[in-house]
């Protein structure tokens, strides 16, 4: 076989090679261009409150009038066949009136130049008035309504839990033995600023001074770096975080505490940590 | 959003993505390797400069690619893939014709490729669109106007004109301008509220074109401008009138003119001229179908001895010498990005683009059909190129333009913008 046959070989292999890579190029490009997602749907949209309908704006740019080719169609007799168009630009919702004969109004201002919308924003067309309901923020309000409603579920959930020993509860009795110092939440700042939890009014006591805190059932002490220290039957416990057990003394900043983990709370008034 | 979380979101997408831009880019490369290498053993002069040419063709490719994913952040280069290889055809198959047009050819293709970067960059906002309109009109007016005043009949059409030892074609030029007047944002469209000033600017090119006796791409700018109108108001009836007032125009001019019917007398009796005004379409058929589906080789064919080969005839050449499957490849390809164009226009973020995309993209299935069902003489033919293959300048130039048009109305071309959409989100 001399150097021509090969090349002619050569050139027949290369076109058939030449057409299969063609057919491969332009098939990945016609299934990635064709099969294209275009991220999420425009979810906003025109509220009306009296008759609680929802006209949707489906577009980056819609046209809002008494004409059928219309995105958002209002069949009232004030509005323009072509009455104004509501776009989503890069900073927001803006509406811009068409030369309507009765005007679009943004919370009873008269649009003339492009107007910014934001969500909640009353948006009349002629005498035909809309609440603008931004997509967005309308997801942002549902999600913060979620988490107020789960919030609200748990507090429920907790307090009938409590409910029976609502009575007793873990304190803190001065040395007196006149004042207790209510745990009412299961991480409680003590101190003498007025940020905390637990207000100690003792000139000893710094302003954030020990956190008491309940763990599996348990309760534990640590001291939060105060130049006083704190105590856990005449020990101080330095950085690390202490157990509690029933009739501990604390020590924070020289003032001592005695730990009764159920304190009977016979008048809420009484007690401090309220 | 940290940066931090924007690099494992860059990475998520680069794993979901289907679409493996650098090994369609190595594929691409290969054609060009295979087909360029075949052209460079085949030719007998110029064999330099075409090596010159070739190499050049595939730096340019690279380089762009490399600094649009790594400069610009572009991730979504299909149409870029798409156009250099139907550059890439264009290129062999002219420098396999004639060598010495080669580097013409690959000057074209950076121009256009300049094009399509620039008008992407002036895409970016609609407000910049909608302030030129006025200044690319008059442009666009004053362009076809000097065609008339300067052109000198060739192949018995007005439309080129000499401009320092280069042929130039405005009516390519002109193109790109007619899309961009006729783009508009809605709250525009909706204030002018009707067609009449649109309507006289096009009827002025059509009619310009029509003087110029290039019918061709009269028929290209009819068709489009159909397109634009009814994407502009969206009104049917208006726009059938338009097309009934058009198809009455043009019977009354060929009742008036009959030399213009003459021109067309081969339309569907080319075996009875074929050795007349139906000969390129005659000796299209024949050698088309010699080719079969991997064609005779590069530089086998018989066609590229028939005049216009490397222009108007080029699919003929594409179909005798690479083969049916990629002169199929070719014209779906078209097909495809229309269907893209379609999909892009119903999530554009403005008109603009929904127009832009949709008009070029029958702007371009337009003129594919023109020219390879004029010379396979299901349509009557009228000269037209084809777009990124045929030999020309303006109109390569034109044809980048278009796509970059396109390629517009994906908000991925706009990597910036994108992300403050999802920020805003």
């Amino acid at each position: 076989m001399d150097f021509n046959e090969i090349f002619d070989i050569l050139v027949i292999i290369s076109r058939y090679l030449v057409a299969g890579l063609a057919v491969l190029v332009l098939g990945s490009c016609v299934f990635s261009l064709v099969g294209r997602q275009f991220g999420k749907r425009i979810g906003s949209y025109l509220y009306d409150p009296g008759s609680k309908t929802r006209l949707p704006l489906t577009r980056w740019e819609n046209s809002v009038g008494r004409s059928k080719t219309c995105d958002v169609v209002l069949s009232m007799p004030d509005v323009s066949r072509f009455h104004a168009v509501i776009s989503k630009r890069r900073n927001g919702w803006v509406v811009a009136d068409t030369h309507s004969s009765a005007g679009v109004f943004v919370n009873g201002s008269a649009v003339v130049q492009p107007t910014p919308i934001a969500h909640g924003d009353t948006v009349s067309f002629g005498s035909v008035g809309f609440v603008f309901v931004d997509a967005d923020e309308d997801e942002k309000e549902q999600e913060a309504r979620e988490k107020r409603r789960a919030f609200s579920r748990k507090a429920a959930a907790r307090a009938a839990a409590m409910k029976p020993e609502a009575e007793f509860y873990p304190a803190l009795i001065d040395e007196a033995g006149d004042k207790a110092y209510i745990i009412t939440c299961d991480s409680c700042l003590f101190g003498r600023g007025p940020d905390c939890d637990v207000r100690l009014r003792y000139p000893t006591v710094s302003s954030s001074h020990a956190r008491v805190t309940a763990q599996g059932g348990a309760w534990f002490v640590e001291d939060l770096g105060t130049t006083g220290g704190t105590t856990v039957n005449a020990k101080p416990i330095g950085q690390s975080k202490r157990r509690l057990h029933d009739g501990d003394v604390i020590g924070m900043g020289g003032v001592i505490f005695l730990f009764n983990e159920h304190y009977k709370v016979k008048n809420r008034t009484d007690a401090e940590g309220w | 959003m940290s940066r931090l979380a924007n690099k494992e979101e860059q990475k998520t997408r680069k794993k979901s993505e289907p679409f493996h831009w650098l090994y369609m880019l190595l594929l691409v490369t290969a054609i060009q390797i295979i087909s360029g290498g075949t052209v460079l053993t085949q030719i007998q002069e110029a064999q330099l400069e075409v090596l010159a040419v070739f190499g050049s063709f595939l730096v340019v490719e690279w380089l762009y690619f490399v600094l649009a994913r790594n400069l610009a952040g572009q991730r979504s280069t299909e149409l870029e893939i798409i156009a250099f290889l139907l550059s890439g055809f264009g290129l062999v198959t002219v420098a396999s014709v004639y060598p010495n047009y080669a580097l013409k050819q690959f000057i074209a293709i950076l121009i256009g490729l300049g094009a399509f970067v620039i008008l992407l960059a002036l895409m970016r906002n609609t407000e910049v669109v909608n302030a030129l309109h006025i200044p690319v009109a008059v442009g666009c007016v004053g362009l076809l106007a000097l065609n008339l005043m300067l052109a000198k009949v060739h192949n018995g059409a007005l439309n080129w004109i000499n401009v320092g030892g280069i042929s130039i074609q405005p009516s390519e030029i002109v193109k790109i301008g007619f899309i961009f007047v006729g783009a508009a944002t809605l709250e525009k469209l909706q204030s002018a509220r009707s067609l009449t000033s649109y309507l006289v600017f096009s009827l002025g090119c059509v009619g310009a074109l029509f003087l110029m006796r290039d019918f061709g791409t009269a028929l290209i700018f009819f068709c489009t401008f159909m397109v634009m109108a009814f994407m502009r108001s969206g009104d049917i009836k208006t726009i059938g009138l338009i097309g009934a007032g058009a198809v009455l125009g043009a019977g009354l001019i060929v009742y008036f003119k009959p030399y213009v019917a003459k021109r067309f007398k081969a339309y569907r009796h080319v075996w009875e001229y074929m050795n007349d005004s139906g000969f390129q379409q005659t000796r299209v058929l024949i050698y088309s179908a010699s080719g079969g589906l991997f064609g005779l080789g590069i530089g086998n064919g018989r066609l590229r001895k028939v005049y216009a080969s490397t222009t108007d005839l080029i699919f003929g050449v594409i179909c005798e010498e690479w083969g049916m499957i990629v002169a199929f490849c070719v014209v779906l390809s078209f097909a495809f990005v229309a269907v893209y164009a379609l999909r892009l226009a119903r999530h554009a973020r403005s008109t603009v683009y929904a127009i832009a995309a949709v008009a070029s993209a029958a702007l371009l299935l337009v003129q594919l059909s023109l020219n390879v069902f004029g010379v396979t003489d299901l349509l009557p033919l009228t000269g037209v190129t084809l777009p990124f293959i045929s030999r020309g300048g303006t109109s390569m130039i034109c044809s980048w333009a278009l796509f970059a048009f396109i390629k517009s109305a994906d908000i991925k071309t706009y990597p910036k913008l994108e992300i403050q959409m999802e920020e805003k989100s």
